[in-house]
């Protein structure tokens, strides 16, 4: 199928960056004039770096992906157009099989070695945004749910187009400084709102609200959680870096299931701190997010709501 | 060539914006308010920590509290506007160094801890909480 001259050239990520820039300063700005945002200088630097590093990771191993999926073209069930109609279908789709990548990389341990990344920082900005992981080769989840679309027979271009705008669109959502959307927005798609209880590790925000552009998702599949109006926000991960070297932010949850698979007594368990959810340990020492949550709900009903 | 030259921007730009960040502020330094912040701030990372004696460093950056029954160490360390918390175990501890002044110089088995300086003004204290920390040793 022949490419559209605008598609084949189009890459949405780098279209946007200048207004990435652009829109960070303004939320420092924002940040200094009405104390709204926190941006701590070496949280930021780590940040930014990995976001660079992202970008050249992606131009490291992109082509190897590219050349998977137009293999992967070639077994395609439809013969889906370019036509305009098509891009909001393929946008809708691309967003739900996000939101099943994304719950995937909470709730398994290979996974999440790559995305821990993103929520390693215990800022809330829109450099949060670009704290990207340098490894998603290794979870190769590309092999298979990144090539549905592509097996359902939209052409890999539109695939890489669709996923660049969700990536951009979610750039914005990294914000203290919008507080609420109106309603009908708030209802639908995804906002700063929602997406700052994604990035909480208060019990009841632990893995809550996956969506990538579309909140619906986590409706539709049990795991959205409205931001409440009396509870503090805390950022980051459950056992928080206490580094801000990119090396160490890039590769520790993977050198740590390494030494966890090394160490254990047995295959079973090996495989357990492989693809069991993060906190799972065989001697009970560590905690998931739900046995976490079970522990805040026993607490809340021996003392009370007001806890 | 070209990529070379996107990647060198990229890094100044960067460096741009973090030397902005810098310069405006824009947070405010952590500190532990008094070994009451601290063991609040220990229960609420994890419910049901049980604070036994702790020692809240002279600098308000760093402090430790034990756990009842369980012998582990709450270790809670300023990083910027945030504290990070740390639970030591036997094996956690590389080693606890008496400093030239009576700081102890901790680090860790852990790959994401750099390591931190205790400021405890009383020596016999220090070195009571050194020896404590160095038999969580590995």
């Amino acid at each position: 199928m022949d490419v559209p001259a605008f598609a084949a050239s189009f890459k949405p990520i780098d279209w946007a960056i200048p207004f990435f820039v652009l829109l960070i300063v303004a939320e420092m700005i924002f940040a200094k004039r009405t104390g709204g945002a926190r941006f701590e200088s070496r949280d930021s630097a780590a940040s930014l770096l990995m976001g660079l590093g992202s970008t050249v990771s992606s131009i490291l191993y992109g082509g190897l992906i590219g050349a998977w999926l137009i293999f992967v073209y070639d077994f395609r069930l439809l013969d889906i157009p370019f036509a305009w109609w098509v891009w909001p279908i393929a946008l809708v789709l691309d967003d739900f099989f996000y939101y099943w990548s994304h719950r995937w990389a909470h709730t398994v341990r290979w996974f999440w070695a790559e995305h821990v990344i993103h929520h390693s920082s215990q800022h809330y900005n829109l450099t949060t945004a670009l704290r990207q992981p340098w490894t998603g080769l290794f979870t190769l989840k590309w092999l298979w749910l990144g090539s549905v679309m592509v097996l359902i027979g939209f052409h890999p271009v539109m695939v890489g187009i669709v996923g660049g705008i969700n990536l951009v669109y979610q750039f914005w959502i990294h914000t203290e400084a919008i507080k609420k959307c109106p309603d009908w927005f708030e209802a639908v798609m995804n906002t700063p709102s929602h997406h700052r209880v994604h990035h909480g590790i208060n019990p009841r925000y632990l893995d809550r609200n996956y969506a990538g552009i579309f909140i619906i998702w986590d409706k539709m599949f049990g795991t959205f959680q409205p931001e409440l109006d009396d509870e503090d926000i805390r950022y980051g991960v459950v056992k928080n870096l206490g580094t801000y070297n990119p090396l160490r932010i890039a590769f520790h949850e993977w050198l740590a299931i390494a030494d966890d698979m090394r160490k254990a007594g047995n295959w079973r368990d090996a495989m357990m701190f492989l693809l069991a959810p993060p906190g799972w340990s065989p001697d009970g020492s560590r905690s998931t997010s739900r046995e976490i949550l079970e522990r805040w709900e026993a607490r809340r009903r021996q003392v009370g709501p007001a806890e | 060539m070209l990529e070379l030259l996107i990647f060198l921007g990229s890094l100044l730009g960067i460096a741009a914006m973090v030397l902005v960040n810098r310069q405006l502020g824009l947070f405010e330094a952590a500190t532990i308010s008094s070994l009451d912040d601290a063991t609040r701030r220990l229960d609420t990372d994890q419910i049901g920590f049980m604070a036994g004696p702790g020692i809240l460093a002279d600098d308000n950056r760093t402090a430790l509290v034990e756990e009842k029954g369980s012998g582990r160490i709450g270790l809670l360390v300023v990083a910027g506007s945030d504290v990070v918390i740390r639970y030591l175990d036997p094996g956690s501890v590389r080693a606890a160094k008496m400093g030239e002044g009576r700081d102890i110089h901790l680090e860790l088995n852990d790959f994401t801890f750099a390591p931190v300086e205790l400021a405890i003004s009383d020596t016999s204290t220090a070195r009571h909480w050194a020896d404590r920390l160095n038999s969580m040793q590995g």
